[in-house]
């Protein structure tokens, strides 16, 4: 068992979970979406969102729409569809849960070794 | 100083070096082949370009500012080394199909493999070492095959060779060669190969004296052979049209031929023509001739028609190709067919393997003439005739019997004062008792009238018997004394041990009076050219000719000593 291959299962699910959060409120592209993952550290290296947007996109959770800019080629704004705005709820909801679930376990863990 | 090329890369315009081009370009080829189409590989490629551009275009501060390969190493340790996309690849690898079951993740499938030529493992066309991978097995072994085909199958494996050499794409590439393999195509299995080769390379250097002799012999033929397979490519390409057509005339002429043979065969089941007869008697397999013709037509049209296609395929560039059902079902169909025609033949060959015999005994008359005459028996035969070279005559008159003319006969000396026939019939069947009872369906007969029998020279049996070599051994036993007189015209087969008798008078059986004396048979009218008593010959006479050895000499004391060598054995005989 690889300890990357367990660190990019956990990423897995979350990542999706990240990306559609950070669609929720507003339109955006690539661009825009790896800043924000970069920032809160949950991606190494770019490349491998693209390949996870365009996925998201063909589930038909997410869509885009081409937007000229001012400082060069047009730009692919993503946003939620209607599923994929259920989708992130039922994430939303999952992950509460997941974080409790995992918060309690850990803890009883630690206490234990006290 | 560098050369520099100009891109378009995500529709934006840079200029860069040619080494950093040639990175770049190189990264996003590795890169590409990470994905397949149905993972929306050109829509993926398209945004990393995009992403890519705009990275350069953070990186560089005026147009005329060249991208160079730290540029170009940056971005992409921006975006990930090829690998990285791997990694997650091989997490979402269950993604594509939403509603397939859950997956173990760690677990990746292993590809089919596809058969290639193995250009780095090969003796002549990598043919071995190629089917080798794709069965899973030492290659070693495949070409121990070829050896054995060739010898034992009187070298139509090298037809089969050439024929596979032609068929078999080489797999040039690395991903060829890894699906060739059964290992996933994907960048670090590329990486890992590409390395491989190096290391082979190098290796090889080191060990150049170890694999001198060896490798100079595999080079000498695979480069001799690279040479032929190039000459022989250019002429397949010149002659592949010609070839495929070839293909296509043979292979549909074969199953034209096929189909008539099948409808020949089902009209022959409901008709009377002569030859169906033939088969239809020969058939002791029980199986119905049209079934068996359907059969032959599926184990042996089958191959042809995939000939066929074959040929159409070189024709024809944009054949439509067979669904994988008609494969399967074409498949089956021909397995199911060879087998059944083996069961068949089987069958039909230990329908045979038991000879079984009835015997009867039966006087031919009580109070034997001094005379008797033998005849053909001619009343009994049948009008409607077929012949056969195997069986020799089928009938077809009312009653539909099984004609054949296989009757011998053989004149022995009766053990008593009656003359009797002792008639042993034969069959041929799948076991004794089997073969009995064939043997005890036989019809023969004889009859009588004054001094004269009428013997047949054949045997009847039921249609519905079929022919199993059904056959008459009669023994015509004479007591002392009886003369008696076969018809020159007649058809009777007379056995072995007769004409052997018959011939110490150099004469035949038939046309001439015999004579049951002291157990054997004497001549009442045949030259005379062998009686050692009675014959009159000059003395001191040697003799060698055709017929054998004739030594008659005579001393002055009158002794003689007569030598006879021919075929009939060695008599010495010696006396005053």
């Amino acid at each position: 068992m690889k300890i990357e291959n367990t660190k990019a299962q956990m990423r897995k699910g979350v990542l999706e979970y990240c990306i559609l959060s950070i669609l929720r409120d507003k339109d955006k592209y690539a661009s825009e979406i790896l800043e924000t993952l970069k920032d809160a550290k949950m991606l190494v290296v770019e490349g491998t969102i693209y390949p996870l947007l365009t996925r998201l996109k063909n589930a038909g959770l997410l869509q885009y729409r081409w937007e000229e800019s001012t400082s060069g080629p047009p730009r692919k704004y993503y946003a939620l569809t209607d599923t994929g705005k259920l989708f992130l709820n039922e994430l939303s909801s999952t992950w509460e849960e997941l974080h409790n679930a995992v918060t309690i376990v850990t803890r009883q863990k630690s206490s234990d070794h006290e | 100083m560098n050369k520099t090329t100009n891109i378009n890369l995500g529709g934006l315009f840079f200029h860069i070096d040619e080494d950093a081009y040639t990175r770049l370009r190189d990264y996003l080829e590795a890169i590409k082949r990470s994905f397949t189409d149905s993972q929306g590989r050109d829509e993926i490629i398209a945004d990393i370009e995009a992403r890519i551009a705009e990275l350069f275009s953070e990186k560089v501060n005026n147009d005329r500012q060249v991208i160079g390969m730290t540029e170009v190493d940056e971005v992409i340790a921006i975006m990930g080394e090829p690998e990285d996309y791997l990694v997650d690849e091989e997490i979402f690898e269950d993604e594509p199909q939403t509603q397939a079951p859950p997956k173990d993740h760690h677990q990746t499938r292993k590809p089919p493999k596809k058969l290639f030529r193995d250009p780095d493992d090969k003796y002549i066309g990598g043919v071995s070492s190629g089917l080798g991978h794709y069965l899973g097995v030492d290659a070693l072994w495949i070409r121990l095959l070829w050896i054995l085909l060739v010898v034992a199958g009187v070298g139509s494996g090298i037809i089969i060779y050439i024929l596979l050499w032609i068929l078999i794409p080489e797999a040039s590439t690395t991903s060829q060669k890894l699906s060739m393999k059964g290992e996933p195509v994907n960048i670090s299995n590329i990486e890992k190969k590409v390395r491989e080769g190096f290391g082979e390379v190098s290796e090889k250097v080191r060990n150049v004296d170890y694999q001198k002799v060896g490798s100079k012999v595999k080079s000498g033929t695979s480069s001799f052979f690279d040479f032929l397979g190039r000459v022989m490519t250019a002429l397949f390409n010149v002659f592949g049209k010609f070839i495929g057509l070839l293909l296509v005339f043979i292979a549909g002429s074969t199953l034209i031929a096929l189909f008539t043979g099948l409808i020949a065969a089902c009209v022959s089941a409901f008709s009377d023509s002569e030859w169906a007869h033939h088969i239809e008697v020969s058939n002791i397999s029980g199986i119905p001739v049209w079934a068996i013709a359907l059969m032959i037509l599926f184990a042996a049209g089958i191959p042809f028609f995939l000939l066929f296609r074959l040929g159409m395929k070189i024709l024809v560039d944009d054949l439509r190709p067979i669904g994988s059902t008609t494969k399967y079902v074409l498949l089956g169909l021909w397995i199911l067919s060879t087998v059944a025609l083996i069961t068949f033949g089987v069958r039909q060959g230990t329908a045979q393997i038991y000879e079984g015999s009835i015997s009867e005994k039966q006087v031919l008359s009580a109070t034997v003439p001094d005379t008797l005459y033998f005849k053909n028996e001619i009343s009994g035969i049948p009008d409607n005739r077929y012949y056969n070279d195997r069986i020799d005559k089928i009938v077809l008159d009312g009653s539909r019997k099984l004609y054949i003319e296989d009757v011998v006969y053989d004149f022995v000396p009766s053990e008593d004062s009656l003359a009797f026939l002792d008639i042993e019939k034969k069959a041929e069947s799948s076991s004794f008792r089997k073969a009995r009872e064939e043997a005890s369906r036989i019809d023969y007969g004889f009859s009588t009238s004054g001094n004269t029998v009428f013997l047949r020279n054949y045997v009847l049996t039921d249609y519905g018997n079929k022919y199993r070599d059904q056959e008459a051994y009669v023994r015509v036993s004479l007591p002392e004394g009886t003369v008696f007189f076969i018809d020159h015209h007649s058809d009777i087969r007379i056995g072995h041990s007769t004409h052997e008798q018959a011939r110490l008078y150099h004469a035949d059986l038939k046309g001439h009076f015999w004579k049951m004396e002291e157990g054997k048979l004497r001549c009442l009218d045949c030259e005379e050219r062998m009686d050692a008593d009675t014959e009159t010959v000059e003395p001191h006479d040697v003799k060698i000719d055709s017929e054998g050895i004739d030594i008659d000499v005579q001393d002055e004391n009158g002794e003689n000593v007569k030598v006879e060598i021919n075929r009939n054995g060695i008599r010495v005989k010696t006396g005053s």
